[in-house]
């Protein structure tokens, strides 16, 4: 079958570009574009003004198509060793691989040609610089202890000078060595200002553009053409890393957004949860990222003969850790460590024609190549040779290399095909309607032409109209929708209630059989029972099934069925009681969040399904009218594309995140108080438990008014972040889409209106200069429309090309 | 066995499959003839396609190889003679022959100011004149008839089952559909549609019909489905391996002669099909759907401005 291969439809983005820029020069030229319209409404679909942007946009895309902009995200902990990965993907050391996290902001590595030593560019240092000054001052009121302690700290000693002396950060540095010495720098800012309690300027760092760059030539890239596209690496930070939390968002979207991602797992951890984290953001983003997900499980090297074999490493990973979200064969089992070492030999020989004496890491390279005996090898540059490439082999790095860089960047050219097939669909629509208006004014009286411009300011106005009840409508949504969170709320809140008023019974229970067993251990027939005044909510439920049994309280054992502490005297049972009360308040948590889920997501629908229907439907009537309004010019109006007003993630992961998001808040705030939450667990986190469970001489207290209290908070927690994402989020993104869509609308009208308003000046031209424009104009409206259709069809194409898993002809050449 | 310089005949296959081959060749032949140098250019280096029809037409390949002196049969009166023969039997259409009459009116007019002609040659020119003249009136009238709407009809039909049988099957996809178009082009279709006094409605109507037959047999010819875009270079301008027979050379040839008056400019489509390119033209997509093609080349070869005058 004739396959349409990427790398055509890109030729012939390129080539509709050019015909649509010459089109409207050519116009320009020609004197059919006027000044712009002294009123913003009356202004023409192209004019002296907006044609430049318009020109400058399709020129932007262009380049795009030419520089396809590759960036390959690297997910991944230290530990599992995300920088000695890199470092053999680019076949030098950019990252310090040492032992501590390095990433504190997400950082690029550029594939730069040409540039053999590794230069860090962080042209955003202001906010740094700018911190340094206030630490100083910070410094100057710390409290001396934990100066003292800082003082101990040598890198932190470093930093404290510099700041001592204002010795500010520069935006460029030459060299691993500097490159390092500055990041290391940077994270131990990011600490201080944690110890000092003062602010790391995050927001600052929050785009893509502000990120610290390092160039460096990619030693497998150098000899693949400029066409091919650039390769950026980004480096994030491991989900530990200090300043993760304040970049999270921004992360997340550069993720999505990247032409791959590839994560870093360790082969020797696959079975703990010590990359959990960096599997679970992978899982947030598989909705949108599935097809371009990689991951490399290093340290295959270190398989003993018990270990998991290739074929059952990729099973497990694909399959069970990734819950088939990555294919099997997008998994590699590999040594970044032997592959960072190979591609450095390799790299050093192909420059140097031999490796350099006094580095470590060539003593390492030969004791993985070549064993004891390495000293005796390293000099002869050929068995270097054979030794690196049999390395580079066994190391399995080159086929996912190959196989993840072909991917960012048949992505990157879908990325760069997607938005130019776009941009060339709507400016091809604007420029054929634009010339059919000329060519139709011309034809047409002044007084007929009057007649639609004013007919079609009738079309606006109603346009207007639809837009304002649909945003009632949203508004309706949006508060049927908190309505209906917050008897969700109160629902699920009831239940709490239940729930742990039913174990407060159970824990009292075992609490008095305990009581009552010890009694009779100990034969006491004097056991005296005393009514005690039972107060508050869980004295009434106590009484109600203890009834009289126990009225009087024993001063010596110390039961008292009022008291909101259940106390048991066996570990064991008390961890069992804690584990059940926990179970069932994850359920009810779970029930929450699902119940919030759904309450906003069938909110989406309805608002959805209300606007596809009679908003559409009004729209529609619009559109004929406009049509009829203007049949005499063929120009057809579009409405335009709905798909802005929809939610660009699913609704669930919003809600976890918010909810996550949320719970910090919650456990942190608690953490100032010195009250500890109950609810961490059940969100995973490892630090903090069910602190209420206080292990005393020869009982254990379990206080229930805590754990009711910690559950409140946390239920609390999920409905209030699901009414912060209504509001915050899916509210204004709904109606930024409704906004958008109407606008665009109405400028399409407007403009088609305003073609008509220049068309009447027209009319006072000369008889010659008429004709002309009017020969000029029909012609180009022949060629817009012909170009209108191949828009069409190469967006089309783009859009089929994408969702079908077709390899492109062209593959990147990688040297392996 | 064909080659460079064998003649091609009226009655070869390539003529009897490509009907237009003569109505354009009396009109070359006519527009060759150059009355002030007493020569009729027969241009072997631009077109030697022409110079293979012309040969073959005037039945002069057996004498070139006898070596007689070409330039003595190909004077003036000697032309007007085959000028006269060819129009009356070859030309069929109103296209050829008001180009011809137009060409002769051309050539009247120089007659009168050279000396060196004799009565004869002129009284033949005015007979032709008179001739076609006459022819012309004749056919206006034939085509504003209303049963001409079924010889328009009979043209597309023959036009289309020529290429569904796949008489132009050494071709593109695209090169035969602008076989097609020429052969409707220089037929009755064509004869028509370019009559003004003929209802637009059913002039459109027609070019309507061209445009989804050959847009079905465009897609049934490269084995695309309608809505799908295929690349124009590896599937609408692949020609087929080159056949033995001596179509397999020829009727790309003639294709390019046919297109010979096509510019790269406005008729890009022509262009790209009938000539052999290294890149395709700016205005021609590198890919499209088989309607894409089937509505250029129509509009290519029937301009709309001619629909809407």
């Amino acid at each position: 079958m004739h396959q349409l291969n990427i790398d055509t439809l890109r030729m012939e983005a390129k080539r509709q570009l050019a015909q649509l820029k010459s089109l409207l020069e050519k116009a320009q030229q020609k004197g059919l574009v006027d000044e712009p319209a002294a009123d913003d409404h009356n202004r023409a679909t192209f004019d002296t003004q907006s044609i430049a942007k318009v020109l400058e946009v399709l020129d932007g895309e262009s380049y795009k198509l030419d520089h396809l902009d590759m960036v390959l995200a690297v997910v991944g902990t230290m530990k599992a060793g995300k920088s000695t990965s890199i470092n053999a993907i680019v076949g030098a050391e950019v990252l310090p691989n040492r032992n501590r996290p390095m990433t504190t902001l997400p950082t690029l590595i550029r594939h730069t040609p040409g540039v053999l030593q590794p230069r860090l560019i962080f042209e955003k240092i202001q906010p740094l610089n700018e911190l340094l000054v206030a630490l100083s001052q910070a410094i100057k009121s710390a409290n001396p202890e934990a100066l003292t302690e800082l003082q101990n700290d040598k890198d932190m000693k470093e930093l404290l000078i510099q700041i001592r002396q204002q010795n500010f950060f520069e935006s460029q540095h030459e060299g691993a060595e500097n490159i390092f010495r500055f990041l290391k720098s940077l994270n131990d800012l990011v600490r201080l200002c944690f110890t000092l309690k003062a602010t790391f300027p995050f927001d600052a760092y929050a785009t893509v553009e502000a990120m610290p760059v390092i160039e460096v030539e990619f030693s497998h890239l150098k000899d693949t053409p400029v066409t091919q596209g650039r390769l950026t690496l980004l480096d994030t930070p491991g989900p530990n890393e200090a300043g993760q939390q304040h970049l999270r968002h921004m992360l997340k979207d550069q993720l999505k957004k990247a032409s791959a991602v590839l994560a870093v797992l360790d082969y020797t951890q696959l079975k703990s949860d010590a990359d959990e984290q960096v599997r679970e953001n992978l899982m947030e983003i598989s909705y949108t990222a599935k097809d371009r997900m990689y991951a490399l499980v290093n340290k295959f090297d270190q398989k003993d003969r018990n270990g998991d074999d290739e074929p059952a490493v990729k099973k497990y990973v694909a399959q069970t850790l990734m819950k088939n979200v990555m294919a099997e064969s997008s998994v590699f089992p590999v040594s970044s460590k032997q592959g960072y070492l190979a591609s450095r030999a390799r790299n050093e020989l192909e420059r140097n024609g031999k490796l350099p004496n006094n580095e470590c890491w060539v003593e390492d390279f030969g004791k993985e190549r070549f064993g004891g005996m390495w000293v005796d090898f390293i000099n002869d540059p050929q068995m270097v040779k054979a030794g690196a490439d049999k390395l580079w082999q066994e190391s399995g790095f080159s086929i996912p290399l190959e196989q993840v860089i072909f991917e960012a960047h048949r992505n990157a050219a879908m990325e760069a095909l997607r938005s130019a097939a776009s941009k060339l669909d709507n400016f091809a629509k604007d420029t054929g309607n634009f010339f059919k208006a000329n060519v139709g004014s011309l034809k047409k009286s002044v007084a007929e032409l009057q007649k639609n411009i004013d007919r079609l300011q009738q079309d606006i106005e109603n346009i207007a109209k639809i837009e304002a009840s649909t945003e009632d409508a949203l508004k309706g949504i949006l508060k049927g929708t908190q309505r209906k969170i917050e008897t969700a709320a109160a629902e699920v809140q009831k239940e709490v209630t239940e729930k742990i008023e039913s174990y407060f019974k159970e824990g009292k229970t075992a609490e008095s059989d305990n009581l009552q067993k010890k009694d009779q251990t100990k034969g006491s027939s004097n056991s005296k029972e005393k009514t005690t005044p039972i107060n508050g909510f869980f004295g009434v439920a106590f009484a109600s099934i203890l009834g009289n049994k126990r009225e009087e309280k024993d001063p010596t054992l110390d039961f008292d069925p009022s008291s909101p502490i259940i106390k048991l005297d066996d570990r064991a049972e008390a961890q069992d009681f804690i584990k059940r009360i926990e179970s069932s308040i994850k359920t009810l948590m779970d029930k929450a969040e699902s119940d919030c889920n759904s309450c906003i997501q069938s909110g989406i629908d309805n608002f959805s399904s209300e606007f596809e229907g009679h908003r559409i439907d009004a729209l529609e009537k619009i559109k004929e009218s406009i049509k009829r309004n203007l049949d005499d010019f063929d120009i057809m109006v579009n409405l335009p594309n709905t798909e802005n007003i929809k939610i660009d993630s699913p609704v669930s992961s919003l809600m976890k995140n918010a909810i996550m998001e949320k719970t910090r808040t919650v456990t942190k705030h608690r953490r100032q108080d010195g009250l500890w939450g109950t609810i961490c667990r059940v969100f995973d986190t490892d630090h903090w438990g069910w602190e209420s469970y206080q292990d005393s001489e020869n009982y254990f207290e379990i206080d229930i008014i805590q754990i009711d209290k910690s559950t409140r908070l946390a239920i609390d927690a999920v409905f209030e972040s699901a009414n912060d994402i209504l509001n915050k989020d899916i509210y204004p993104q709904l109606q930024n889409g409704v906004e958008d869509f109407f606008c665009a609308f109405r400028k399409r009208v407007e403009n088609i209106r305003g073609d008509l308003i220049a068309g009447v000046q027209k009319h006072s031209l000369d008889h010659a200069r008429k004709a002309d424009i009017l020969a000029v104009s029909s012609e180009m409206a022949i060629e817009a429309a012909a170009l209108e259709k191949d828009c069409i069809t190469l967006n089309d194409s783009a859009e089929t090309l994408r969702y079908k898993e077709s390899p492109s002809s062209t593959r990147i050449e990688v040297q392996v | 066995m064909s080659n460079d310089l064998a003649p091609i005949t009226p009655n070869s296959t390539l003529c009897q499959t490509l009907s237009c081959l003569q109505e354009k060749f009396v009109v070359d032949f006519a527009n060759g003839i150059d009355v002030t140098r007493d020569h009729i250019r027969v241009q072997r280096q631009r077109t030697g396609f022409f110079a293979r029809m012309y040969d073959g037409f005037t039945g002069k390949g057996a004498r070139r190889q006898t070596e007689i002196n070409a330039s003595l049969v190909d004077g003036v009166e000697a032309s007007l003679k085959w000028l006269t023969e060819l129009t009356e039997s070859m030309a069929q259409s109103n296209l050829a022959i008001t180009q011809v009459n137009d060409r002769v009116s051309i050539l009247s007019g120089s007659m009168v100011e050279l000396s060196h002609y004799s009565i004869d040659t002129r009284e033949q020119l005015q007979e032709m004149a008179y001739r076609l003249d006459k022819r012309m009136h004749d056919m206006a009238q034939e085509i504003s008839r209303i049963d001409f709407i079924q010889k328009a009809k009979l043209n597309i039909d023959i036009t289309f089952s020529k290429w569904e049988a796949g008489h132009f099957s050494v071709l593109s996809p695209a090169g035969r559909c602008y076989a097609a178009m020429e052969e409707l082009h220089w037929g009755s279709l064509g004869d028509y549609c370019r009559c003004l006094d003929n209802p637009a409605h059913q002039r459109r109507e027609f070019l309507q019909l061209v445009i989804d037959r050959s847009t079905k047999q465009l897609a049934v010819d490269a084995a695309v489905e309608l809505q799908t875009p295929a690349e124009m270079a590896t599937v609408w301008l692949a020609a087929p391996s080159i056949s033995r027979s001596s179509n397999g050379i020829d009727m790309p040839q003639a294709l390019s002669w046919l297109a010979d008056q096509m510019t790269i400019d406005s008729t890009p489509f022509i262009y790209s099909a009938a000539h052999i390119t290294k890149n395709l033209p700016s205005k021609v997509p590198l890919i499209a759907q088989a309607r894409r093609i089937a509505e250029a080349m129509t509009h290519e070869v029937f301009p709309l401005e001619t629909l809407d005058a």
